[in-house]
């Protein structure tokens, strides 16, 4: 074994002693870490956990409160962003933060455009080097394309493609694989075997931990600011890393836990009626929806699988009114819908947790309470002022029941971390008293505890009369509904219930891909 | 690589008289709440005022400050009502004159001074819908369109003037707005119930919290059936009254309606509220701020006058005090307190040497359990 010391100074980044406090969390305890050229290093922790905190001290958005910060054993100290990345140590963050109204190409290349010999931007070059990135990556895109006009699976490719496009010597991935269809994470995993191979340090950050095991040499495990563990990335130690994120789990909740675990949580209770919650006939948006037909019933969990880019958001747009479509009949829990607005349709009895949260879904300048209550003000608070004290206390009800890590409800929803505020998200609905609800990729960027969790709320919100369409990429939670509709090109193009899921398993839903 | 065996001496934050004293005064700011600084600036402003002029603190001129402080902040607080939702109206200063205007030719023709003021209200707040639907129907942005109701307003004021000014004196209504109401005068008790009003509104109101809502993220408050639409428009709406009445108050300070009343007060009325500490995204701040704001403005502008400055030189100053507070509300802002203290305080660890950690913290739980 060699000495700790030596270690330490043969590693290509390092962390020693590391510290971050917020107002009322401690983000970060004293981390110790450190990543020897060509490693791929995970971290695993709950949401919340600091795995980001660490992740923005690196990459040099924030400072510690105390510690160092170690490159090839040196300490450094980084001013800005742009301090770290000319030290090249390059992060796709787990909020994007590419330039919407950008190209691809001039995303990719940002601030480094490769020039002319007159000293004018090269785009010939600008574009074809930034195909290059993307193709190494498995995606095809029109570089032109403004980059706020791609699907957020896209998005994430473009980010990824900036991040290791420079000359870089660590990458950070905050959860690169997060909105990225798991056919594409294949295509990141070759890329990053070839970085590897180049002697970079990698840190890879997911709530996916058969990624983990596949991808990673190490794990850290985070838990509440502290690295409570390291074990070699293994599936045999899948155990002991639950163990140590989660602080000790009954052995009840680490069954549901394991790896491709037979027992599958079912979403619905399997108890639908004949009653219809949401109809609609020849569906039409005009450019990403080609007529669709689709009928939930009460009581019953609806999937609509496909692989992303298949209009899955223009179909949560459309139905939730958020955008204007066409349509021959359009019914909501046995009423007529007769225009296309959230507001007709929550008044009706429908809501909608939105693929881009952040964007979408959240205020974050505002507290938790009020996000959690945003939509439903009136229930509420019925009279002239707000009631201020239920609304506190259906907060604390839902940061209880979705384990919603905050120093306080009164916390704006922006200071949280990225997976809690994806809770957030949902809790807005499931206040909301709205008995059907479409739900897209319910349980993108929560960590494994957290995902049981929300199986566990949308089945009982089942239970309790609800009925719901779950739009998911993953398979897994398409195999847990009560009936699967494929979505191909703006298309249903088939449908599997449950009969045939219990029969063929997975592959009664991955048969009808195309 | 070469091992560093030497003892770890972690950097000490070193202190000093000065960062004691920024300390101290950083602690008691935060002890008197979010508008803690607006009183540290207000009572600045108060002690220069008093030092540059002996007529500062005199009650009268005190008094002449508070009545000026008061159109202000009933401008500001309207401005402020459009700003949470991530808007401007740069038309409040026109429609004032507009209102003016409108108010004297209703006296003039001998109605009765409520109704008169009542109709010079109802043109306020039509010009504050119509820049409403402009923005929301017809998709302009609220800077070009109140942009341009700024230049239209004022245009229909003289237009409707057809003289000079049109004189008031009906006595009515003069000391309904100037009269002393106990031991304040009538602008700035009406001031302290329209900030008291709107603050309740914004605060305790489901329609404040969705005009915060809009400001925060106009798709989530879309998403979330919030009626944006109808709101923005109240927003616009609301300021154009305010500045309505806020003209109805000059015209009764000057006893005469005119066209070029208000000019240059959505400047006043902008700093006002950008000085309170909202941001001009949207989604920050308070009517109260607004109005401490908008009282530390008519401080500034009174220093001013009692030196004897001119209009001109005054219009510097407040464009200088905008960007001032707009820098300090901003990120920008907020970090540059801590960038000055590093670089006089923070010796930086670049070096090489001494800084290292004790790598033998470095403990590896590799495995532990084989
Ligand atoms: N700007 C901030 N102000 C206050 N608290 C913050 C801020 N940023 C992060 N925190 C808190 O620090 C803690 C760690 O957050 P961090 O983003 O590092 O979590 P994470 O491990 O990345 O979680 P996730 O898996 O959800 O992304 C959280 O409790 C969060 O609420
Ligand atoms: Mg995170």
């Amino acid at each position: 074994m060699t000495a700790p010391a030596e270690i330490a100074s043969r590693s290509l980044i390092a962390v020693a002693g590391v510290s971050k406090a917020y107002p009322g969390t401690q983000a970060l305890s004293n981390i110790d870490l450190h990543i020897m050229p060509g490693e791929i290093h995970g971290i695993a922790g709950q949401n919340g956990a600091g795995k980001s905190t660490l992740v923005r001290i690196l990459s040099g958005v924030e400072k510690p409160d105390s510690g160092t910060v170690l490159l090839d054993g040196l300490p450094v100290s980084f001013d800005n962003p742009h301090a770290a990345q000319r030290a090249r140590i390059m992060t796709v963050h787990q909020e994007l933060s590419l330039m919407p109204h950008l190209s691809v190409a001039e995303n990719i290349y940002v601030g480094e455009l490769p020039r002319t010999v007159l000293g004018t931007v090269d785009w010939r070059a600008v574009r074809s080097q930034a195909r290059e990135q993307l193709l190494r990556l498995g995606f095809d895109l029109d570089v032109r394309a403004p980059v706020g006009s791609l699907p957020i699976a896209h998005r994430q490719a473009v980010e990824i493609a900036k991040a290791v496009s420079g000359d870089a010597r660590v990458l950070i991935l905050d959860e690169p694989t997060a909105t990225l269809p798991r056919h594409d994470v294949r295509q990141l995993f070759d890329l990053l075997n070839q970085l590897k191979k180049l002697g970079i340090a990698i840190i890879y950050i997911s709530h996916h931990f058969d990624e983990m095991y596949e991808i990673c040499d190490k794990i850290s495990v985070f838990r509440d600011g502290r690295r409570v563990a390291v074990h070699e990335a293994d599936a045999s130690r899948h155990d002991l890393i639950l163990q140590a994120m989660l602080g000790g789990v009954s052995t009840e909740q680490s069954a549901k836990l394991q790896l491709g675990s037979s027992e599958t949580p079912r979403l619905g209770v399997g108890r639908t009626t004949g009653e219809v919650a949401l109809a609609v006939r020849g569906l039409r948006d005009g450019h990403d929806l080609h007529g669709i037909d689709l009928t939930l019933h009460r009581g019953e969990v609806l999937g609509v699988a496909g692989l992303s880019g298949n209009g899955q958001s223009q179909l949560a747009a459309a139905l939730f009114g958020a955008e204007k479509s066409t349509q021959q009949s359009f019914e909501i829990n046995g009423r007529k819908r007769h225009t296309a607005d959230p507001a007709e349709s929550i008044r009706l009895g429908l809501g909608l947790l939105p693929e881009e949260r952040k964007t979408q879904g959240l205020a974050l300048t505002m507290s938790v309470t009020e996000n959690i209550t945003m939509a439903s003000l009136a229930k509420f608070s019925p009279g002239f002022f707000l009631n201020r004290g239920s609304e506190h206390r259906a907060a604390l009800r839902m940061r209880d029941a979705l384990v919603i890590k905050v120093a306080s409800v009164g916390q704006p929803v922006g200071n949280l971390s990225g997976g809690n505020q994806q809770k957030v998200a949902l809790a807005k609905w499931l206040v909301s008293g709205v008995k059907t609800l479409i739900i897209v990729e319910p349980t993108r960027g929560v960590d494994v505890g957290a995902k049981l969790e929300i199986y566990e709320l949308i089945r009982q919100f089942v239970e309790d009369g609800g009925s719901v369409i779950v739009i998911t990429s993953e398979i897994d939670e398409a195999l847990m509904c009560d009936r699967v509709l494929i979505l191909s090109r703006g298309r249903i193009s088939g449908s599997v219930d449950r009969a045939e899921i219990d029969e063929h398993g997975e592959a009664a839903v991955l048969n009808r891909f195309n | 690589m070469a091992l560093n065996t030497s003892p770890v001496t972690p950097p000490q934050p070193q202190t000093s008289g000065l960062s004691a004293a920024v300390n101290a005064l950083r602690t008691f700011t935060n002890s008197l709440g979010s508008k803690g600084y607006l009183f540290v600036v207000g009572a600045l402003v108060l002690a220069v005022g008093s030092v540059l002029s002996p007529y500062f603190m005199t009650s009268r001129n005190l008094i002449a400050v508070l009545i000026t402080a008061s159109v202000v902040s009933v401008l500001a607080v309207g401005q402020y009502l459009v700003i949470v939702t991530g808007g401007i109206d740069l038309s409040v200063g026109a429609v004032a004159a507009l209102s003016s205007v409108t108010v004297g030719l209703a006296l003039q023709a001998g109605v009765s001074w409520p109704l008169a003021l009542l109709l010079a209200l109802l043109v306020a707040g039509f010009v504050g819908v119509f820049n409403g639907l402009m923005i929301i129907y017809g998709g302009i942005t609220p800077f070009i369109v109140t942009l341009a109701m700024m230049s239209i307003a004022r245009g229909v004021a003289y237009i409707l003037q057809t003289g000079r000014q049109v004189a008031i004196d009906d006595q009515g209504f003069l000391s309904a707005f100037t009269a002393d109401l106990g031991p304040l005068p009538a602008p700035v008790v009406i001031a302290m119930i329209v900030m008291i009003v709107l603050a309740v509104t914004m605060s305790q109101t489901r329609y404040g919290r969705r005009l915060f809502a809009i400001g925060g993220n106009p798709d989530a408050a879309r998403l979330s059936g919030l009626p944006i639409k109808r709101d923005i428009v109240g927003a616009y709406f609301c300021s154009s009254l305010l500045a309505g009445l806020g003209g109805v108050m000059i015209a009764a300070q000057l006893t005469e309606g005119s066209a070029i009343i208000g000019e240059g007060y959505e400047l006043n009325a902008i700093a006002a509220v950008v000085v309170g500490g909202a941001s001009l995204f949207g989604g920050t701040g308070d009517p109260i701020s607004a109005v401490l704001g908008g009282l530390i403005i008519a401080v500034i502008l009174n220093i001013m006058d009692l030196l004897g400055i001119q209009a001109q030189p005054q219009l510097i100053v407040k464009g200088a005090v905008i960007l001032l507070a707009v820098l300090f509300t901003s990120g920008v802002g907020n970090k540059l307190p801590g960038a000055i203290r590093k670089l006089v305080f923070q010796k930086r660890y670049t070096g090489k040497g001494s800084d290292l950690p004790s790598e033998g913290k470095e403990k590896e739980k590799i495995d532990a359990a084989k």
